[in-house]
């Protein structure tokens, strides 16, 4: 049986926001003996500190999280400048902690190490491993844990945020007395688990379709052979980030679109992407509205739940969106999760993050992949 | 001010401020969109005109100007009306020594000196079946138009088309059959759809060119009536005309 307790408050003196959380699930809990914990700290609210009393007030718990560009919870529901925390406890189930630095030089030791230290915990392999990491080299990290763990094992997550969506201030990712700007925190979980996960957008893709032609990690330099922000320029206005009209694109020998915001340009005509998108990718215009990204979100948390293995009812839900999502919907992004909890049990814990990109499978590819814009369902039970 | 007070203001003040952001990338994204949608719309405008302009190529003009309005079965009886096919002579034999570009290449010059005189003559091109040719006259005649004149029409179309064949320098040899009376024309599918024509006057005009000769122009009896006396006409005498039986028939030999 596997226990989530979640706790959140948005008060703006952090140390009491923490406590308020800490009490909530500590309250949940019941005598029920924590193991590991989540913690999604806004960006302006964390501090160490949060982390040092979560650790004093649940002894010897193993504590993985990241900053958020808001939060959500089946408490307290969408907030921002919150914290939300989940502690997870189970007699059946072994939750190991891991977490490796230096993902923008290293993402491949990063990944190795983050993985060694959680698998060393664990008497049983892994199925599934819930990943917080930085956002710009995201996609190396998720090759590189994919290196690390079983094929049938399933990664999800996100990757830390923000509350401003431009700019170069760092996320911060953290595991115990731990932190850093350029980590990888994973929390693996062994043993009798049920889970499901959905991904969904919203996102229409239009327009006409062009093909890379040359690309680099985290640019695309071409498309169709010409710049590739002469290309986009035909239909965005490029002095900014795309936030709103992400790029979509298709892997050659795919079928499975995903998307990718242009987050500025360079001089050479590239657009700067989070990520990698392979030369020979079909990319497309995008288009969305509140509803439509609404109905998406719904429809995520619907299949996972219908995708959950029979005789066994989820017990917990995380929740991963997208910081863009968030301002996309503007005062409507409760809704998302407000989505979620018409289609689930009321009873079923719900914590989750808004990120700078998620890390799911999409479509019918199994492997879990790094995406953009996207809202990221997860259902857990044992 | 007691604590709680002052957090809850503190708090307040930290929502407006998000909130003003949000307002600030909603702005943004929104004038994103519109500039998204404008220059899509345009290109929807270009793509509207070239379907468009395609769609007149394969069906007449007021015909897609009933589909624009909304028409989705379209079919009309037409009871006076002038059904000219054509035929090359010996075309599958001769065709199988030419090379599949070169063969086109003929058929499509020979058709588009046809189609330039369906124009000039005002008569409807209705398709093209390997090397046989169809049109027809008087489709887009108001019921109060003069029908004698549709049938000029065709034989004007038919001498036009012996010489445009000529000129053509074309190895082939073709055959002409004329016929007049009710047709019904529609659109036939949703999908590749075409315009097409069918009933008896259209068999009939089919075996009168299978029955005409290399290089004449055979036409009916009610075709002949209404060419008298401004085409040389040639009597052929009684035609088995098959499933009509034994017709008089005429050779159109040329304008007096």
């Amino acid at each position: 049986m596997l226990k989530m307790a979640v706790g959140q408050s948005d008060d703006v003196d952090p140390a009491a926001a923490i406590d308020d959380a800490i009490a909530q699930a500590k309250a949940q809990l019941g005598d029920a003996a924590p193991r590991a914990a989540i913690l999604f700290a806004a960006f302006d609210s964390f501090d160490q500190s949060l982390v040092e009393r979560v650790r004093r007030a649940f002894p010897g718990i193993d504590i993985v999280g990241a900053t958020s560009a808001a939060e959500m919870s089946s408490i307290a529901g969408y907030l921002e400048d919150s914290v939300a925390l989940a502690v997870f406890a189970s007699d059946n189930l072994e939750l190991a902690a891991g977490m490796g630095v230096g993902v923008d030089s290293d993402p491949k030791s990063a990944a190795r190490n983050a993985v060694a230290q959680a698998r060393a915990e664990l008497t049983q392999d892994p199925r599934l491993c819930i990943v917080l990491t930085e956002g710009i080299n995201a996609q190396r990290v998720i090759s590189a844990l994919r290196d690390e763990l079983a094929d049938d094992v399933l990664i999800v997550g996100g990757a830390a945020g923000r509350q401003e969506l431009g700019g170069d201030q760092p996320t911060y990712q953290f595991r115990n007395e731990r932190l850093s700007a350029k980590g990888v925190v994973v929390l693996l979980v062994a043993g009798p688990l049920s889970f499901s996960t959905s991904v969904g957008t919203g996102w229409r893709i239009l327009g006409p379709r062009g093909t890379v032609t040359a690309a680099g990690y985290s640019v695309i330099k071409e498309i169709d052979g010409q710049p590739a922000v002469a290309w986009a320029s035909a239909y965005l206005d490029m002095s900014g980030a795309t936030y709103g009209n992400p790029l979509a694109f298709r892997d050659p020998g795919t079928d499975d679109w995903y998307l990718r915001v242009a987050l500025s340009t360079d001089e050479q005509g590239g657009l700067r992407i989070p990520g990698e998108v392979p030369v020979g990718a079909s990319v497309q215009l995008t288009t969305t509205s509140p509803d439509e990204m609404l109905k998406a979100a719904g429809a995520a948390v619907e299949r996972a739940r219908e995708a959950f293995p029979a005789g066994v009812a989820p017990q917990a839900a995380l929740m991963f969106s997208c910081a863009v999502r968030k301002y996309m919907l503007g005062t409507r992004t409760g809704l998302e999760l407000a989505a979620a909890r018409e289609i689930l049990p009321p009873s079923i814990p719900i914590a989750g993050m808004y990120c700078i990109g998620e890390i799911a499978p999409t479509g019918a590819a199994a492997e879990s992949h790094f995406l953009n814009e996207t809202f990221v369902t997860l259902l857990l039970g044992s | 001010m007691d604590d709680e007070s002052s957090r809850g203001n503190a708090r307040l003040e930290r929502r407006i401020r998000r909130l003003e952001a949000t307002l600030e990338q909603v702005e943004r994204i929104r004038d994103a969109n519109a500039t998204l949608l404008s220059r899509l719309m345009d290109d929807l405008e270009v793509e509207r005109q070239r379907s468009h302009e395609l769609l007149l190529n394969v069906l007449p003009e007021r015909i897609v100007a009933r589909l624009d309005a909304g028409e989705t079965h379209i079919a009309d009886r037409h009871d006076e009306v002038v059904v000219l096919m054509t035929d090359l002579v010996a075309f599958t034999s001769s065709a199988a020594q030419l090379s599949a570009g070169d063969l086109v290449a003929e058929l499509n010059d020979l058709f588009t000196r046809f189609d330039d005189a369906c124009a000039a003559r005002g008569v409807e091109k209705i398709k093209t079946i390997g090397d046989a040719y169809m049109a027809v006259a008087g489709l887009d005649r108001s019921p109060q138009g003069d029908a004698q004149e549709s049938v000029v029409a065709a034989a004007e179309l038919a001498l036009d088309m012996l010489d445009a064949l000529g000129e053509a320098r074309s190895r082939w040899a073709m055959r002409i059959g004329i016929h007049a009376g009710p047709v019904v024309a529609g659109i036939i599918g949703t999908r590749k759809f075409a315009y097409d024509v069918w009933g008896d006057t259209v068999n009939v005009a089919s075996r009168l060119e299978t029955t005409s000769l290399p290089g004449r122009i055979h036409v009916s009896e009610p075709v002949a009536a209404a060419l008298e006396g401004r085409f040389a006409l040639e009597p052929r005498g009684a035609v088995d005309l098959k499933g009509k039986g034994e017709l008089p028939t005429w050779f159109l030999n040329g304008r007096l």
